[in-house]
């Protein structure tokens, strides 16, 4: 490279990054602000925040109201039902074929993902049908196992890459050293791949987290996850206040965050820095 | 008490057959190699010995009971491994009691055992120590002392030095070797360095394509070879060889080969080797038993031109051409020739070593 611009280098990536940044940031930024700002001020062209009016009413009044607080509980449960249930069976699937001579491993491995790229939409029905048959309809336990369904594949694939990259000695060790095949899974290779395995963990929560089909045709009432309350907001309109929907949509976002913020540190030693051993 | 006896042990993976009929018996306290180069069952073997690779065929016994079927664990023996293979996330007490934690010892028992190995091999300052904060040589003996920890039965040693460098190698072997001597533990030894076999073992394997070439005391390995395999994988340099046809003629014994007529004279009746008449063969000879003399007599011995020198310090190795034929003869330093001088080796009857050129197995 040229000698004479040794910015140019530098200045191009921290643009093109606070371009993503904005990208991303931009919109929850913008509904941060709508939350804690009378509507009639964003509303207007052009927009006139006022300091003075900034408030934590709206988020006050999302909290009392117990349809909202209700789907928040809902997705949280169902959502960490899920992931459990997700790491638990991905585990004992993704161990055997990362490790044991599965038969046919590659082909099971590609139509359980491939089985996944067929549309939502065309799934919905017979899923309808199916949970109705099975009296599983607006229940909590409906909705975790059709997310298990579905992100679990990705989950497999996820769980099995990451346990490939165990040395087989280290799994080799353990059962020398007293471990059974389980053990050594649950003692050696999970504590190893732990970055990954969280990682795998973040994933399952957040896509049970935001899914919003399959909330909204099987639950009614008594389990409706929160992204489908928050649609529903937005349409009926809620008292008519947009600053409303915005505090519940903050809310709705906090756990996720949340999650990935406090296991950031893990995360990103998974997905970016792979793994030592 | 610890003999360990391989029956007929085969491993097939699929359509390979990675080990195929290896009958071993090792004895109480001794100290077994499998030698062999990449590839040859070296590792499938020992694996299934420690229980970590199933069994196809074949049986394998401790103190005469057969224990093909156990769990590794259940087996009583402790392996090291080449790459290592220390728990990254426990640090290196916990490395080492971990078997002792899986089997439920008392804490004061666990933490006066771990001490005291980890006294042995130099580790103690080293306990609190997080595994990538080790060198490799100190992964190495820590690899060792969670095998130790457990006082096994039997040691498994899969390659335990080659990822060292040279001189931790070296140390190393030193370690392994006086603690074998102070431990007596029976133990196996996998390696494809033939000068490690050779300074650990009581008994060497030589393996090669999944099966034992030769098994027996290291250095019946080295002085009779069974085999013109086991001939050139052992030994430092490799055993000279001539391609002739060998044959008893009138109180002689005569190799005849591409311009080059050896001849001994015989004492007794022609070897048992001659009894069907000449034979093709490929006579060998080692460096320390080629003697190095001035350019003599035809037919008395191996005339021809230095080609190279391999000064070591203690020896020089000199290897002489004639024609297709090269041999290679130690000599002491000071008394070594220059290349292109013209010298004759001398092959003493008693100490050459005879394959035949067919089967390439040794026939005297
Ligand atoms: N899990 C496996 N599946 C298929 N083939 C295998 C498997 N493990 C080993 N093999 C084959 O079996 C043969 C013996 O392998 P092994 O690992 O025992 O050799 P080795 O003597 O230990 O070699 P090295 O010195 O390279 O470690 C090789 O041909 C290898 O390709
Ligand atoms: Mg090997």
């Amino acid at each position: 490279m040229s000698r004479a611009s040794p910015l140019i280098r530098p200045v191009t990536v921290y643009a093109l990054v606070a371009l993503v940044l904005l990208w991303t940031v931009a919109p929850v930024a913008w509904i941060a602000t709508m939350s804690v700002q009378p509507e009639i001020n964003y509303v207007s062209v052009p927009p006139r925040l006022r300091l003075e009016q900034t408030s934590l009413r709206w988020y006050a009044a999302t909290l009392a109201s117990p349809e909202f607080v209700g789907a928040m509980r809902t997705s949280a449960l169902v959502s960490m039902a899920t992931m459990l249930l997700c790491l638990t069976l991905g585990t004992l699937a993704a161990y055997p074929l990362a490790r044991l001579n599965v038969p046919h491993r590659n082909l099971y491995l590609t139509l359980s993902v491939t089985a996944r790229m067929v549309p939502a939409m065309i799934l919905i029905i017979p899923m309808f049908l199916l949970l109705r048959s099975l009296q599983l309809l607006d229940t909590h336990l409906g909705l975790i196992a059709v997310y298990t369904a579905f992100l679990l594949p990705y989950v497999i694939w996820m769980l099995k890459n990451f346990f490939e990259q165990v040395p087989y000695a280290l799994e080799a060790a353990a059962r020398m050293d007293g471990c059974s095949r389980l053990g050594a899974l649950v003692r050696v290779i999970i504590p190893v791949t732990a970055p990954g395995v969280v990682a795998t963990a973040v994933f399952a929560f957040i896509g049970a987290w935001n899914e919003f089909l399959f909330g909204l045709i099987l639950s009614t009432r008594l389990a409706v996850p929160v992204t489908v309350k928050l649609s529903s907001l937005v349409s009926t309109t809620f008292h008519s206040d947009t600053s409303l929907v915005a505090a519940a949509g903050m809310l709705a976002l906090l756990p996720p965050v949340l999650l990935v913020f406090v296991l950031n540190r893990f995360i990103v030693r998974g997905l970016v820095e792979g793994m030592k051993y | 008490m610890s003999r360990v006896e391989l029956r007929a042990l085969s491993k097939t993976f699929g359509p390979v057959h990675a080990v195929r009929d290896v009958s071993l018996d090792i004895p109480d306290h001794s100290f077994v190699t499998l030698l062999g180069p990449s590839g040859c069952g070296k590792t499938t073997t020992l694996n299934m010995i420690a229980g970590l690779e199933r069994v196809s065929r074949g049986e394998i016994l401790l103190d005469g009971r057969p224990i093909t079927g156990w769990a590794p664990h259940e087996r009583g023996m402790a392996m090291v491994f080449q790459n290592y293979a220390l728990y990254p996330h426990m640090n290196v007490f916990d490395n080492i009691a971990f078997a002792l934690k899986l089997q439920r010892r008392p804490r004061d028992e666990i933490d006066r055992r771990v001490r005291a190995t980890a006294e042995a091999l130099e580790l103690g300052p080293l306990l609190g120590r997080r595994i990538a904060q080790l060198s490799g040589g100190q992964q190495q003996r820590v690899a060792l002392a969670r095998a130790m920890v457990k006082e096994p039965r039997v040691f498994l040693f899969d390659e335990p030095l080659s990822n060292l460098d040279a001189g931790l190698r070296t140390r190393m072997r030193v370690e392994i070797k006086r603690l074998h001597q102070q431990l007596r533990t029976t133990s196996i030894f996998v390696t494809h360095d033939q000068e490690e076999a050779m300074i650990l073992s009581d008994f060497v394997a030589v393996m090669r394509d999944g099966i034992v070439v030769q098994y027996g005391p290291a250095q019946e390995i080295y002085r009779r070879p069974s085999h013109l395999y086991v001939a050139t994988f052992i030994g430092k340099p490799r055993m000279g060889l001539v391609a002739g046809q060998l044959r008893a003629a009138a109180g002689n014994v005569e190799l005849v080969a591409e311009g080059l007529h050896l001849r001994w004279p015989l004492d007794g009746p022609p070897p048992p080797a001659l009894a069907a008449g000449e034979r093709e063969v490929l006579l060998g000879v080692r460096a320390e038993d080629a003697r190095l003399g001035p350019p003599g007599a035809e037919r008395e011995g191996f005339t021809g031109e230095v080609e190279l020198l391999e000064p070591l310090g203690s020896d020089t190795y000199v290897e002489v051409r004639r024609g297709p034929h090269r041999l290679t003869a130690r000599v002491e330093p000071d008394s070594a020739p220059r290349i292109g001088d013209q010298v004759s080796i001398r092959i003493p009857w008693g100490r050459v070593h005879l394959f035949d050129a067919a089967s390439e197995r040794r026939v005297n």
